[in-house]
């Protein structure tokens, strides 16, 4: 994500190949040097911002989120990426307080975000593109637990985990909504077909998973 | 004077139902014990433009709330490591990404082009067949199967 995104979004903004690889260096390598402070300096970082207080910790952290969030979209970065980097930096401690306090937020927030995306699309656009996010759904839905099989057996996971993880990951949703509401204006049966793909490997991924335990 | 009273009473009792709507959806899902994720879809497609009952005042309040929302998302998945941690993962997990790019980005690219999509559209469309979702499944997983994963989906936010 941290490459294809500004990748993506670089490409979407068009321009000559020249501005297209500085603006994506530039993208990366801020998400290097962000990812970097997060790795090195997370421990004191959080130290310092600690406090007993969950009405502190919440308005930093959140504060802190939406900040860094946003300075990565101005530099191209992708807004996800930045919060994902906070995320990292939070440890100690104070990870443990923040997820307390945050997740009731993101249960809310969240919530939000999958309804929004289905707000934008119009239900009528649907059927045209519904083959092919069935098809799509189910040609991805194998390679998805072959990718997943294969990774756990390199890891040493035995037979039955092996196929979980692969079942596992079927699943698609926030990040393929994301990437969906990217092209929103260059294709317009983007958004339909994504939508239906992710409500059908939604409803599936956890139907495999319970199947394989 | 009177007429914003009137919007800021409208916007409440749209978001107030919208979010009750969204709390019965996700009751369902708990009792079936499932992922309420593709019901607050559904439930975005029935209210939507050219849905069942279209909602428009709060529009914009609602987008504000998602682009929130994803970040929120990303936030505490980048709470589930150390620095430490994601850079062991990225070390170990780099063949298990390439396998999975390779796997996964190449059907949705195929498709766009088969649909005859612009190039872009269809390198978008490989996104949205590449990245797994990580908000969806947590249940039933034992700690074995989420270090798997953990490792391949931290790959994932690096390539």
């Amino acid at each position: 994500m941290a490459v294809y995104l500004p990748l993506v979004a670089v490409l979407l903004a068009g321009g000559g190949s020249a501005k297209i690889v500085l603006s994506v260096s530039l993208a990366i390598g801020t998400a290097l040097v962000v990812l970097l402070i997060a790795v090195r300096y997370g421990q004191p970082l959080s130290r310092f911002a600690a406090h007993e207080s969950d009405e502190i910790v919440l308005l930093t952290t959140f504060g802190a989120v939406l900040l860094v969030a946003g300075i990565s979209q101005r530099l191209q970065v992708s807004a996800g990426i930045g919060a994902f980097l906070v995320g990292i930096a939070v440890s100690g401690p104070m990870a443990q307080q923040t997820h307390r306090l945050l997740a009731p937020l993101r249960d809310l927030f969240a919530a939000t975000f999958f309804f929004f995306f289905g707000l934008q699309i119009n239900p009528a656009t649907l059927s045209p593109v519904l083959r092919s996010a069935f098809f799509l759904g189910g040609a991805t839905m194998v390679t998805k637990v072959l990718t997943g099989y294969w990774a756990a057996r390199r890891s040493g996971v035995d037979q039955r985990g092996r196929l979980r993880a692969g079942m596992a990951l079927v699943a698609r949703g926030e990040f393929s909504i994301v990437i969906a509401g990217l092209g929103a204006g260059l294709e317009p049966q983007l958004g339909p077909l994504s939508a239906a793909y992710v409500l059908f490997l939604a409803v599936l991924g956890p139907i495999l998973v319970r199947a394989s335990k | 004077m009177d007429s914003t009273v009137h919007d800021v009473s409208r916007i409440l009792i749209e978001l107030g139902l919208v979010v009750v709507g969204l709390a019965v959806l996700a009751r369902i899902a708990s009792r079936w014990s499932f992922s309420a994720i593709p019901l607050y879809l559904l439930a975005g497609l029935a209210f939507g433009n050219g849905g069942l009952v279209p909602l428009n005042v709060s529009e914009g309040f609602i987008h504000i709330g998602a682009e929130i929302g994803v970040l929120l998302l990303l936030f505490m998945l980048g709470l589930e490591y150390t620095g430490g941690e994601l850079v062991d993962n990225l070390r170990g997990g780099f063949p298990a990404a390439v396998v999975d790019l390779a796997l996964n980005f190449t059907p949705g690219l195929i498709a766009g082009l088969l649909l005859q999509w612009q190039p872009l559209a269809a390198v978008l469309l490989g996104g949205v067949t590449y990245v797994s979702s990580s908000g969806v499944i947590a249940k039933g997983l034992t700690s074995d199967d989420l270090k798997t994963l953990k490792l391949l989906q931290c790959c994932l936010y690096w390539c």
